[in-house]
This record gives structure tokens, C-alpha cells and sequence, in this order.
């Protein structure tokens, strides 16, 4: 599908647009794009100045890049180009590193969000991030860590609203700190809070969280240990502002009840996810449907396996509000899921994902995909039976009505999907001609002929995971780079390519297209 | 109860009078405050006038307005307006010339109305994707002010070459 003729028209005027919107069209564009409209003329160079369409980028920071970057930095001093460095990882730096604190005396105001990995460069930053944002700690290096040398102070990012602790990798003395830090000067603005409980921080996370309960929004708990009910109890009933709480891991018996029971009903739910919660039942899920019926739109319960249809079937009390949800690997069945949300058609849900679901059958599929005509994405990998080439064909060849309500999905993920024959992949333009992704790796019969007209037909796609598609090679990539202009992300990471030495991930080479156009930049970025 | 909903009259620029649905008109923020804020609700036989808009763009405008007017009220969402995507029957709406695009984005600006200003811009924007310098310049007709001089300093600042 042509969204418009390319035909230029040359009688055709430029009108004159006030600014604003000249400036709300380029921020549509990528980061390339706006180097190029820059050149276009005197004017649009101009506009193409102003921050709102200065592109985010994520700054990686390792320790082999860490000497370019602080060049580049230095040089370009203040005028960063188009670029907006709000994103930075710190990858496996040492503490000492003399580049890092000269990068950081540049680019220190700019940075908002922070996600150390592998590194314990702590109180280096303290006095440098005044517009730090989000803080993540994705690990640690060592074992033994000298508190001392790592003492930073939350106390000095006024600006902080999101701490994410929870990582299992990250030391048990530094998750210390960090609490004992946030109990001893309060963030204002603390809005996102994710924890690891376990056994012996229990009560040092319940006087931190009792601290901030009143103002979190956000709250993730990762639980490693069965809890004390009485004292969580308690401190639920503070939690007036909580929006989206999320809880990993198993909990005690009756817990989530509790739990469930003492967040205020006043207080308005949005998001609910509770990943491999073998406890959450049928009345505890027909409890909260209840509860917050006005408030949630979010649901995963990937893995909780207790769930049967029959409480599935309650999820009719939010189905006008419910547009995600998430029942991968759970025990339910179609009919269920249909008798909950969608015994008419359910225009609400965007995003639903049964991958992992046993018995969804081909039949099903097509029903479904009737039923929740908006769908943005469908996730039904490995559904064994579900993506058959008898419901391929069928969506694809002889359900016309079906067309019209695969049309508005943007992502496609099939997996395992051995049984698919190459010549309904033909199809795919034709039925699904608005995808912006599409992935089914380890897709053996797909060959490079069959790649044009994937890449041709979806003038929209933007991310193509083919991943362990063993029949392509290098003529794919070259046909993709050369043919599309809309793709910027391209997984074939089966491949053995001679790739640059600065790639980040070596087992997982994901060549983002983006990249390479930005050509010699010695860091990465992506949008 | 919607179905209910009194009409109201606008007018375009060039004096033509659409008699609409409230509901329908109320997707633009603009005609939404003249109502609420003038009092003009109650008032059946209000005109409002439209002084920015002519027949041919309004008549356009009406038929997006009246196709979304179920439509949730879009969050507000600017992080993740890159990878909106632009509805089959949106795309076919904007599949329009070049001058009517423009005249529907000044429009749709002058109305309020967010999607469809989302989506006109967006579409021009698509237009701009992966083209050279050169090639925008011909598509939008539009002439090369800069001096030799000038191009050069630019190119230098530029590691994408236009060549691309």
C-alpha cells in the first residue's frame, strides 16, 4: 500500500506555516531525517534548532568508549547537535575513572535518567546530575563493597522520582544503603519505588516504604521471602496515590488478599501486573475487577496459574476499561476469555498476549481476532495449535471480514511457527499492510526471495526480527538496507557478520539500523 | 442520550452554513470553548462562524469528526508520539494533494483538533522520511537558499553526507 503518491507536484507553493507546526512536523522525524531537513533550506535549518525536537539518544558508557565520548564531549562543549543526552548506562567503569567525571561535569545537567550496571561509581556522581530523574541499578561487580567508598547521597538529586533497587544482582549491602539513604533525607519527589524484600531487609523496607507511601505512585515489589501479613497490613492503608503496582514472585498464602483488601478503594488502580503469582485466585481477581472496575486498564497475570476461566470470565466488570492484558502461560481457555471481555465485539483491548496457552486452538484464533477488533498487537507464541497453516490460511485467504479486522495491527509475533508455508507470508502485505512489526524467528523456510516483498509491501515496518531464519544470508540485510527507508530495526542475529569491535551485546548482535546511517559515531543510540 | 444532542450551524469562510450534530462539532477544542464559554449551547439556532476554514476543508473536516466522534480522548502522551501509528482509515482520509494536506493541518490546528492534527503531520513528516536534501527540496517545491559558502560550513557539521 502507496500512503501518498511520491509524485512531486511542481506547481505546488509551500504555504506558510506558522512555526509551531513546522516544528510539530519534524518531531515526528528520526534524528537522520532532521539532519537532512536541515540542509533543505534557510528556514527549516532555523527551525530544526529548537530543543523540542532535539533527539533522546541512550549514551552507553563502557570502558571502551569511555575515552571517545569524553573527546566528543569536550569538543562539542554545550551545542550537542540535535542530540539529547537524557539517557546513560554506565557500563563496567571503574569508580576512578577520570573520564567519567569529565563527561559527567558536561553532560551532568542534561542527564535524567541513570542506570549504573556493573559498576559502583556512586558518589562520583553526587554533586554532578541536579535534573537526575530515574536512578536503576541493574548490578553490582563485587561481592564485597566498601560502603564507605560508595556513599551517595539521594539527598542531592532534588529531582528524583523513580528508584528501581530491585535487581537481583545488585548487593544486598548496596540495597542497605540505599534504603538507610532514603529514610534519612526524604526525595520529595519520589514517585516509583522498586524493591527486593527479603527476609533479613523486610523491616527496613516497610519503614522506608511507610515513609513514602503517602506520595508513591508506582510501586514494584520483588519477594523472596514469605512475608509478615500483620505488619504489610497496616501499611497498605497509606497507599492513597498507588496508580500501578506491580509484585513478583510467590507471596505467602492470603497475602495478596490482604493486600488487596487495605489499598483504599479511593485509591484509583490503573495497573495491576503480578508475574508468577501462584496464590492469586478466581475470587481475588473478581475482588479487584470489582473494586477498581472504574480505574483498571492494565492487567498482567502471565503465569498465574491458579486463574481459571471462571474468574477470566469476571474480567466483564472492567471490559469497557481493561485495554491490556497479559494471561501468557495462564491455565484458561478461549471461551473463557471470550465470555469475559468479548461476548460482542470488544473495542477496547489493544494489547493482549496468550502466548503459552495450551489448547487455543486455530478455530479460536480466528473468533478472537473477530471479537477485539482493535487489536494493536496479538502475542501467540508458542500456542501450540493456535498458529496453524489452516488458521493462517484461513485469516489470510477466506475470511474477508477478517481483513478489515487484522488491519489496524501493528505488531505480528509468531513463533514456532514451523507449520506456516512461505506462500501465506505472501499474503502478509495484503492482510496485514499496516505492520510496524513483525518478528517470527527461527523461521527455517523463509529464504531471501521471500524478503522484498515483505520489505516492499509493509511500507510501515519498522522492526523485522528474523532471527535463527537460517535459510537467509546477507542478501536480506543488504536488500533491507537498500530498500527500506522505514526500518530501523533489523534482528538477524544468527548471522556471522564482522561487526564493529564497540557492539555492545556480542550474543545477540541487534543491528540497529538507525546506527549505522549515524555512521561514525563511536557510541550507540536508539530511539 | 447522545443521540439527542441538538444541531448546530457552522459556517465557513466563504459563507456556507452546515447544519451538525453537537457531539460531532465538539471534537474541536475551539468550537467546544465557544460553547461552553458564550453560552451558545442552549441556543439552537447558533451560527458559529469559522472564518479560517472555506466549504471544500470543512466538509473534509466534518466527515474525520464525525467518523472519530467515539473516540477516547487521546492521553497525553508526547514520549511516545514517534511510534503512534496512523489508522488504515486515517491514512486513506490524508491521501489527499499536497495543498489540501497543508490547508487540513492549518485547519485542523485552528479547530483544535489534536488527532487529526497528529495524523496531517505525521503524514507530512512520513513524506520527508528517507528522502535527501535535494529530493525534499523537489517534492515540496521548495528553492535552495543557501549560498556555497554557507552549504559547506553545514556539511562539515553534518556527518550524514547528502550524497546518501
Amino acid at each position: 500500500m502507496n500512503t501518498l503518491s511520491d509524485v512531486p507536484v511542481s506547481d505546488f507553493t509551500l504555504p506558510e506555516l506558522p512555526t509551531e507546526l513546522w516544528i510539530q512536523i519534524f518531531s515526528y522525524l528520526s534524528y537522520g531525517d532532521i539532519q537532512q531537513v536541515k540542509l533543505v533550506d534557510k528556514h527549516w535549518c532555523q527551525l530544526t534548532n529548537v530543543s523540542h525536537i532535539k533527539r533522546k539518544i541512550k549514551l552507553i558508557i563502557t570502558a571502551h568508549n569511555v575515552e571517545s565520548i569524553c573527546e566528543i564531549v569536550e569538543r562539542r562543549k554545550q551545542s550537542f547537535d540535535n542530540l539529547q543526552y537524557e539517557d546513560v548506562q554506565i557500563h563496567r567503569i571503574e569508580i576512578s575513572s577520570e573520564y567519567l567525571l569529565r563527561i559527567f561535569t558536561y553532560l551532568g545537567p542534561y542527564v535524567h535518567h541513570l542506570k549504573l550496571d556493573s559498576c559502583e561509581t556512586l558518589s562520583l556522581l553526587n554533586d554532578l546530575l541536579p535534573e537526575l530523574n530515574e536512578l536503576i541499578f541493574a548490578k553490582t561487580l563485587s561481592e564485597e563493597i566498601d560502603i564507605n567508598s560508595t556513599s551517595l547521597d539521594l539527598g542531592k538529586f532534588p529531582k528524583l522520582k523513580s528508584i528501581d533497587m530491585s535487581c537481583i544482582f545488585v548487593d544486598n549491602s548496596i540495597k542497605r544503603l540505599l534504603l538507610l539513604n532514603l529514610m534519612k533525607s526524604r526525595c520529595e519527589h519520589l514517585e516509583l519505588l522498586s524493591l527486593e524484600v527479603n527476609r533479613q531487609q523486610e523491616e527496613l523496607i516497610l519503614n522506608t516504604l511507610e515513609m513514602y507511601a503517602n506520595t508513591l505512585r508506582n510501586l514494584v515489589i520483588s519477594i523472596r521471602a514469605e512475608l509478615d501479613i500483620m505488619k504489610w497490613q497496616e501499611m497498605f492503608k497509606k497507599f492513597t496515590q498507588l496508580e500501578v503496582l506491580k509484585i513478583v514472585g510467590s507471596v505467602g498464602e492470603d497475602w495478596l488478599g490482604v493486600l488487596f483488601k487495605n489499598i483504599p478503594k479511593e485509591t484509583l488502580l490503573r495497573a495491576v501486573a503480578l508475574n508468577h503469582s501462584l496464590e492469586f485466585n478466581d475470587a481475588q481477581l473478581e475482588f479487584i475487577a470489582q473494586k477498581w472496575c472504574h480505574s483498571l486498564e492494565f492487567l498482567d497475570l502471565m503465569g498465574c496459574s491458579k486463574l481459571t476461566d471462571l474468574g477470566i470470565t469476571r474480567l466483564s466488570l472492567i471490559k469497557h476499561k481493561l485495554r491490556d492484558l497479559n494471561l501468557s502461560r495462564c491455565r484458561i481457555s478461549a471461551n473463557g476469555l471470550l465470555q469475559g471481555l468479548a461476548e460482542k465485539t470488544n473495542k477496547t483491548l489493544r494489547n493482549l498476549n496468550l502466548s503459552h496457552i495450551r489448547g487455543l486452538i486455530d478455530e479460536y484464533v480466528c473468533t478472537l481476532t473477530q471479537r477485539f477488533p482493535n487489536l494493536n498487537t496479538l502475542s501467540l507464541e508458542n500456542c501450540e495449535g493456535a498458529i496453524t497453516n489452516d488458521s493462517m490460511s484461513y485469516i489470510f485467504c477466506y475470511n474477508i471480514r477478517l481483513q478489515e479486522f487484522f488491519m489496524d495491527l501493528t505488531k505480528l509475533e509468531i513463533k514456532f511457527c514451523l507449520r506456516v508455508l512461505t506462500k501465506n507470508f505472501e499474503r502478509l502485505p495484503k492482510y496485514f499492510p499496516a505492520l510496524e512489526e513483525l518478528s517470527f524467528p527461527g523461521w527455517k523456510n523463509l529464504t531471501d526471495d521471500d524478503i522484498p516483498n515483505i520489505v516492499k509491501g509493509l511500507p510501515r515496518l519498522r522492526k523485522l526480527n528474523v532471527n535463527d531464519c537460517t535459510g537467509l544470508t546477507l542478501r536480506t540485510l543488504d536488500y533491507a538496507l537498500k530498500h527500506s527507508s522505514t526500518l530501523r530495526e533489523l534482528n538477524m542475529g544468527f548471522l556471522d557478520l564482522e561487526l564493529d569491535e564497540k557492539e555492545p551485546s556480542k550474543q545477540n548482535i541487534f543491528l540497529r539500523l538507525e546506527i549505522s546511517k549515524l555512521g561514525n559515531q563511536p557510541f550507540y543510540s536508539l530511539e | 442520550m447522545c443521540d439527542e444532542m441538538p444541531n448546530i450551524k457552522l459556517e465557513s469562510s466563504d459563507g456556507e452554513i452546515f447544519d451538525v450534530d453537537v457531539k460531532i462539532a465538539k471534537c474541536s477544542g475551539t468550537i467546544r470553548t465557544m460553547l461552553e464559554d458564550c453560552g451558545m449551547e442552549d441556543n439552537v439556532n447558533a451560527i458559529v462562524p469559522l472564518l479560517n476554514v472555506n466549504s471544500a476543508i470543512l466538509r473534509k473536516i466534518l466527515v474525520w469528526a464525525d467518523h472519530h466522534k467515539d473516540d477516547p480522548l487521546p492521553a497525553e502522551d508526547d514520549e511516545n508520539k514517534r511510534t503512534y501509528h496512523i489508522s488504515l482509515w486515517d491514512a486513506d482520509f490524508v491521501k489527499v494533494d499536497q495543498s489540501t494536506l497543508f490547508d487540513l493541518i492549518l485547519a485542523a490546528n485552528y479547530l483544535d483538533i489534536k488527532s487529526l492534527l497528529h495524523v496531517t503531520c505525521k503524514t507530512v513528516a512520513n513524506m520527508m522520511e528517507g528522502k535527501t536534501p535535494e529530493m525534499i527540496r523537489k517534492f515540496f517545491n521548495i528553492p535552495n537558499d543557501f549560498t556555497p559558502a554557507e552549504k559547506e560550513q553545514l556539511g562539515a557539521e553534518n556527518e550524514w553526507s547528502e550524497e546518501e
